[in-house]
């Protein structure tokens, strides 16, 4: 049935035999243990959760400003409790 | 040489050498159906090595009247894939920066327009082409690997068949 509908489609064929696989070699002789793999997956690069802010000038000097102003606020709110 | 079955049975009577000759016939293919259906090679050649070290611990469920050892690996590797692949994107929701960058192993420019056209195809489609096509499988295995009825397997080859034909109508119109 399957070999029926390729038969149709040899255009489509010929696209989809271009598509080959290369074999890593390491996956004959290479067996990984499960450590090795972990420490793989934290040494690999992941994406900066900050990259949107420091791509622009704005998004830059305001994340400089905030510990700035963050201090602030917590000093603000250290003096008021003390006022009390 | 011994088929698949042979070495099976002979894994399942105890012979550990039989284990290592099924894993020199069948890695092949199967890290090949993964890297086609993910395109990442650290990701397919970890689920090859989970499928052969689950096959270990599973080697007596195996029962050759149900279908084909090729069949019954592939349908090891396929849930592992599948579940690695879900267990991810809940991570990328819940933390996005926390997860690698995939490095995809095609090259922007090696990139054939088959490959960008199979990756394009929704999951369910992908898995039925590239079993069918690439590793001749017949309805019924492909239905037992993906744990769907036979009559969806056909309607979703219709389907990818359509699909891919359209995507790749330029290069088509090309030659």
């Amino acid at each position: 049935m399957l070999n029926k509908e390729w038969e149709k489609e040899e255009k489509l064929q010929r696209q989809l035999d271009q598509f080959e696989v290369q074999i890593p070699e390491k996956l004959a002789t290479h067996k990984k243990s499960r450590w090795d793999r972990f420490i793989t997956y934290l040494g690999s690069p992941a994406k900066d959760p900050l990259e949107e802010w420091s791509s622009t000038t704005t998004g830059y000097a305001a994340l400089r400003i905030m510990p700035l102003a963050c201090g602030l606020v917590l000093a603000i709110m250290q003096w008021l409790s003390i006022g009390r | 040489m011994m088929t698949n079955e042979d070495l099976m049975l002979a894994y399942q009577m105890g012979d550990v050498e039989a284990f290592t000759k099924l894993y020199n016939q069948l890695y092949k293919p199967l890290y090949s159906f993964l890297f086609r259906y993910t395109g990442e090679e650290q990701l397919s050649i970890d689920i090859v090595q989970d499928t052969f070290e689950q096959l270990q611990k599973k080697h007596l469920d195996f029962d050759a009247q149900k279908g084909t050892v090729k069949s019954y690996i592939f349908q090891i590797g396929y849930r592992l894939l599948i579940n690695k692949l879900n267990r991810r994107k809940k991570w990328r929701s819940f933390f996005p920066f926390l997860v690698p960058i995939q490095t995809t192993s095609f090259s922007t420019e090696d990139k054939l327009a088959v490959q960008q056209a199979i990756a394009k195809l929704p999951e369910k489609q992908r898995g039925v082409i590239l079993l069918a096509y690439y590793h001749d499988l017949q309805q019924d295995d492909i239905a037992k690997i993906l744990a769907i009825p036979v009559g969806t397997v056909k309607s979703r080859l219709h389907q990818a068949l359509k699909r891919l034909k359209e995507e790749l109508k330029e290069d088509f119109h090309a030659e």
